[in-house]
């Protein structure tokens, strides 16, 4: 399997997937709802959970590093639900348009569309983090990098998080077509309560608890919380988080070649025309 | 030079089998028909040729060349379109054709698309958004893409059907052209018989699955062996009728209208009863059998 991996990355054709991009690059500005994905949701959260820390922290002010924390979170956040839903979308994109057709009888093979698609949704999401760091700024004093750029491989790692999990709503919206699309916009919401957001993990009940040392993203929160408190990183939690990714990964694109192959045995495929 | 081969090809979908154990070839510069009733395969078939349908068994061979080991090498040299695919609604139609000349790395590709537009007449549509395009203009686009990288095989699928009678004859002769010059070769399905019959070398004719007749248009419409005699009577419609009957013959009539169907050579035999009965008529129209015959015989008798 690693070796039909490493085949498929070296056949991988960068001028297609740089078509790719461009198609949804070109249609971004174009469309108010992508927009909306990429700022409006994003800032919405922010002022939300912004506001209702502030609050709570001039209730009762021993809870000083509630702003950093909660906002934290939700910037966090942002990177697994906006790359999954990213990958997720665009492909659901092409279905909606009566594209899909055109574009997998060209030479496009579907690893180059998820190459661009997870390229895609790294470049968005710069954009919208960017956007949603310096508004906690300004509007909160809140800095998410005052301890350096410590946050950075935890925010690689919750990106993977949101691609792996943006592969396997793709595997099954392929495999099972539009009836499942919810999934796109849905799914990852299952992952946040497990994953320890807004609160440390030994808070939640031990079943939860159970589930979450199996989530990567959950040592990410845990991590987070202990840069934003100590300034320093956790390793250990870093190192099991970067570990159950590359399983998952490999699971994800093992599922999504299985995925796609029944799809072209069942003629799936076609029902997007 | 046979450039396109199929080999005993055969797709089942648990117990339906969608396409049967067909076999066929195409040479280069040939333009083909694919013809059938609905469900008989042939959208099958073509999306199997095209890698999104994989074969329960079979093979597909284009340039010489195993379609499954060579996917994007061959794909690269073919190109598709379809009256039910449509385009980015919100991309422009110089976007979107520019988006497909990456795609298929075509070389110097803004020149490309200016050829295509001014071949397909739609220059003055570059800045339009696919999303306003009337459905005659989206049909020019997918047609645009279709030839954006000079293909060596174009499949179309019903490529004229939501044309104007004018457009959809600039398609007929560029598609000509296109096998003059570049000599491609094309694989056309369409409900347009006289399309078929002015564009097609060759007509595979398909249904259930299977391909029951392969032969010049002109081959099976001949196959049809019914004349019809479709007279605009004056007097004795009941006469003609009666006569036709007796003698064996379908017929059939309509306000002031009877149409007789027989074989060529009765012809004769019914004009000169008729007239020996008395009857007359203001108009005669005699009407060798057509594709479109054979296409509705067929579809009918099988099913």
């Amino acid at each position: 399997m690693i070796i039909s991996l490493r085949r498929r990355v070296r056949n991988i054709n960068f001028h297609r997937v740089w078509a790719v991009m461009m198609r949804h690059l070109m249609s971004w500005p174009r469309s108010l709802e992508r927009l909306a994905d990429s700022f409006w949701w994003p800032t919405f959260n922010l002022l939300i959970w912004g506001l209702v820390t502030t609050y709570l922290q001039q209730q009762a002010g021993q809870y000083q590093f509630f702003i950093s924390l909660f906002l934290g979170g939700v910037i966090m956040w942002v990177f697994v639900y906006r790359a999954q839903e990213e990958i997720g979308v665009l492909l659901l994109q092409e279905a909606w348009d009566r594209n899909l057709l055109s574009m997998f009888s060209s030479p496009l093979t579907i690893w180059e569309f998820t190459v661009a698609a997870f390229l895609l949704s790294v470049i968005k999401l710069v954009i919208s983090v960017i956007w949603m760091i310096a508004l906690g700024y300004v509007l909160f004093q809140f800095n998410l990098f005052r301890y350096g750029f410590v946050l950075v491989p935890y925010a690689a790692l919750l990106l993977v998080s949101g691609g792996i999990m943006g592969m396997i709503i793709n595997s099954l919206i392929i495999r099972f077509g539009y009836r499942i699309q919810v999934f796109a916009w849905t799914l990852i919401a299952i992952l946040q309560p497990f994953s320890g957001v807004f609160y440390p993990i030994s808070s939640l009940p031990v079943w939860m608890q159970q589930v979450a040392i199996f989530l990567p993203t959950s040592y990410v929160f845990e991590g987070m919380r202990t840069v934003l408190k100590e300034g320093r990183i956790d390793y250990p939690g870093l190192i099991i988080s970067v570990a159950l990714s590359v399983l998952y990964f490999i699971f994800a694109v093992w599922f999504f070649a299985w995925s796609f192959k029944k799809a072209r045995d069942s003629g799936a495929l076609m029902k997007f025309s | 030079m046979e450039v396109l081969s199929v080999k005993n090809l055969t797709k089942r979908f648990g117990k339906f089998t969608a396409v049967n154990n067909i076999s066929f070839s195409i040479k280069e510069g040939e333009i083909v028909g694919l013809l059938g009733p609905n469900g008989a395969g042939k959208t099958t078939t073509i999306a199997m040729m095209l890698g999104i349908i994989s074969p329960s068994s079979g093979s597909i061979s284009v340039f010489g060349l195993p379609f499954a080991d060579n996917r994007e090498a061959i794909l690269k040299q073919m190109n598709y379109s379809s009256a039910y695919i449509k385009a980015p609604w919100r991309l422009t139609v110089w976007e979107h054709l520019y988006v497909f000349a990456l795609m298929y790395e075509v070389p110097r590709p803004k020149e490309r698309i200016e050829e295509v537009l001014r071949i397909f007449n739609f220059s003055d549509k570059r800045k339009a958004l696919n999303g306003d395009l009337s459905s005659g203009n989206m049909a020019r686009l997918n047609l645009c893409k279709a030839f954006i990288n000079q293909p060596k095989i174009v499949l179309l699928d019903e490529p004229t059907s939501s044309l104007d009678p004018d457009v959809a004859d600039q398609v007929r002769q560029f598609i000509k052209l296109s096998r003059e010059k570049y000599k491609t070769t094309i694989l056309i399905t369409s409900h347009n018989m006289a399309e078929i019959e002015e564009l097609c070398d060759r007509v595979i004719f398909m249904n259930h699955g299977k391909i029951i007749a392969e032969d010049t248009p002109e081959g099976l419409s001949k196959k049809i062996k019914k004349t019809r005699v479709q007279l605009m009577m004056k007097d004795g419609a009941k006469r003609t009728i009666q006569f036709a009957k007796e003698a064996g013959f379908t017929v059939t009539a309509k306000d002031r209208y009877v149409v007789v169907e027989v074989d060529e050579e009765d012809v004769a035999y019914l004009l000169a009863g008729i007239a020996e009965k008395g009857v007359t008529y203001d108009q005669i129209s005699i009407d060798k059998p057509t594709l479109n015959d054979y296409f509705i015989e067929e579809a009918r008798e099988k099913h």
